[in-house]
């Protein structure tokens, strides 16, 4: 294995001389005797000393101040859906707008029960859920869909399709329009089009009906979590409301009957739509679930593969501490 | 704080709303004062223990007091999915409403075996008087099945939420939310099919708990 001095050393020879060294140094750390000093893993390079997480306490006020952030991240994302043109289709206006104010009274109720627990109230959009979960989504949302001109700068990959470049471009799923500009194209090159009709506003309502989920799971959980009384009807009354929430939306996001039942309460393997978006029914399990909601969000790339997001509740990465001071920046 | 004194005692269900669905709750007015009767449990059980919700030594398996109730829950479940099984006997309008019935029929007979899994109690009766009171709505018409399972699924929903304010084990509190949250969700479903728009009625809930404190069994 080791190479006569003589011979000249290959580069997969100083790989493993390399590692061989590492291991054995290791091993002679691991088995050294009367060892002095910290009990802490070693490290071998030069990177940035470890820092430690704070290691906060969760009480019922931490528990209400993440109840209350959740409430306000909903109505931020319905604010901000409502001024995106074309986003929310008028029909479904006058629900946003009472679902802003359902959320509005139940941020008011969490925050009520803060102080009623000891805590500083959280009148303020939850930050990791804003910048981990919902700034990129809605970004993501509101892209277009990316081709890639072939070697016959006539043609371009488009949701997994090779087609001819045209203002209008007809995939298999619909007619998109070419945004970019199509004179001077190389192979390579990337252009841009409109993504298929309805499909922004399907994907909005859908992160409108998972949010909705996911806030019922939250305050699902929350019903056990939480050693107050006063909370524990609280959370399980939001939980109801939010569930009624996601059911009127996933009903009229389908059109009606479609919108019911999931088809997996009746042994059958559910669909997409046409986009390839998740549907989402009023009653989708036979007891109402806290695991992830899984939704689809922006255009399919190249293969037609659309990115997932997954929506989990609250945990201890997105709990607002009592040691974090309010910011409605986010 | 949770009170220690005992609830005020209520034999009415909530009043029927005027305006909305004011007709439809006339199909199954009669039906939900009978069942007022027939939910019986003294909530002096649960006052005669302190308050564990206030401690961390909340019992994990439902305490005698809980399963006093969750008894009847599970014949309230049975009765509600006996009353669906009786409505697809009759015949519904449609094969997406069949769906939906059958659906809600096996989710609450879910509900009972849940609940049993959870207290040792068997799930094996539906409550007699319940189903007696509530037929008449549930075989009828698409309609008046409509607003007579509505009412139902809303009064559980309220029902279930009173008495999770008083259950003292995380086992009770736990099955029964998963079950409350789902009934809403019934509920909605069957307003929407009754054509309801009105949002007050889509996210609210006019129907008070059925009473859990006198009555005849």
């Amino acid at each position: 294995m080791i190479p006569s001095i003589n011979e000249r050393t290959t580069r997969r020879d100083a790989f493993k001389i390399g590692g061989l060294t590492v291991t054995l140094g290791m091993l002679a750390a691991a088995c050294g005797e009367n060892r002095g000093g910290s009990d802490e893993l070693g490290r071998i390079g030069n990177a940035e000393p470890v820092v430690q997480p704070e290691n906060f306490s969760v009480d019922d006020a931490v528990l209400l101040r993440t109840a209350s952030s959740l409430e306000y991240t909903a109505i931020a994302v319905y604010e901000t859906a409502l001024e995106l043109e074309g986003a929310i289709p008028a029909e479904f206006v006058p629900i946003v707008e009472r679902l802003i104010e359902n959320h509005q009274m139940l941020a008011d109720e969490m925050v009520e029960l803060t102080t009623l627990a000891g805590g500083e109230p959280w009148a303020c959009a939850n930050p990791w859920f804003m910048d981990q979960l919902v700034a990129p989504t809605v970004a993501s949302i509101l892209s277009n869909v990316v081709g890639v001109v072939q070697a016959d700068t006539s043609m371009v990959q488009v949701k997994g399709e090779i087609l001819p470049i045209a203002s209008t471009v007809t995939t298999s799923y619909g007619p998109i329009e070419l945004l970019s500009d199509p004179a001077g194209l190389s192979e390579d090159d990337e252009i841009e089009f409109t993504r298929l009709e309805g499909a922004v506003v399907e994907d909005v309502l859908t992160l409108a009906i998972g949010l909705e989920n996911l806030a019922a799971a939250a305050h699902q959980q929350l019903t056990l979590a939480t050693g107050l009384l006063e909370a524990r009807t609280a959370h399980v009354r939001a939980a109801t409301l939010e569930a009624r929430h996601g059911a009127v939306l996933a009903i009229r996001l389908a059109g009606g009957a479609d919108g019911y039942v999931s088809p997996t309460l009746l042994g059958v393997e559910p669909s997409t739509t046409n986009t390839g978006q998740i549907r989402k029914y009023a009653i989708s399990s036979t007891f109402a679930q806290t695991a992830q909601v899984e939704i689809k969000a922006g255009p399919a790339d190249l293969n037609n593969v659309r990115e997932s997001v997954i929506l989990q509740t609250p945990a201890e990465n997105s709990f607002v501490y009592n040691e974090l001071e309010p910011s409605c920046d986010a | 704080m949770t009170r220690k004194d005992l609830s005020p005692v209520d034999l009415e269900t909530a009043a029927p709303a005027t305006g909305t669905m004011s007709r439809r709750r006339l199909v199954a007015g009669a039906g939900l004062a009978g069942l007022a009767g027939a939910l019986f449990v003294d909530r002096r059980v649960f006052a005669a223990v302190d308050d564990p919700a206030q401690t961390d030594e909340r019992p994990n398996v439902p305490t005698d007091a809980d399963s006093a109730v969750l008894d009847l829950v599970i014949g309230f479940e049975l009765a509600v999915s006996e009353l669906y099984r009786r409505k697809l006997e009759a015949g519904t309008g449609s094969d997406a409403l069949a769906d939906a019935v059958g659906v809600m029929a096996e989710n609450h007979q879910a509900y009972a075996q849940a609940i049993a899994g959870a207290t040792g109690l068997s799930a094996g009766e539906a409550n007699p008087s319940l189903v007696a009171a509530l037929r008449n709505g549930f075989e009828g018409s698409d309609e008046e099945f409509f607003a007579a399972a509505h009412e139902v699924e809303q009064a559980a929903v309220s029902t279930h939420t009173d008495a999770l304010g008083n259950y003292e084990s995380n086992e009770a509190i736990l099955v029964t939310a998963s079950i409350l949250i789902a009934e809403a969700r019934h509920a909605t479903v069957l307003a929407d099919l009754l054509g309801v728009d009105d949002l007050d009625v889509l996210f609210g809930n006019e129907q008070g708990p059925l009473s859990l404190t006198g009555g005849d069994s």
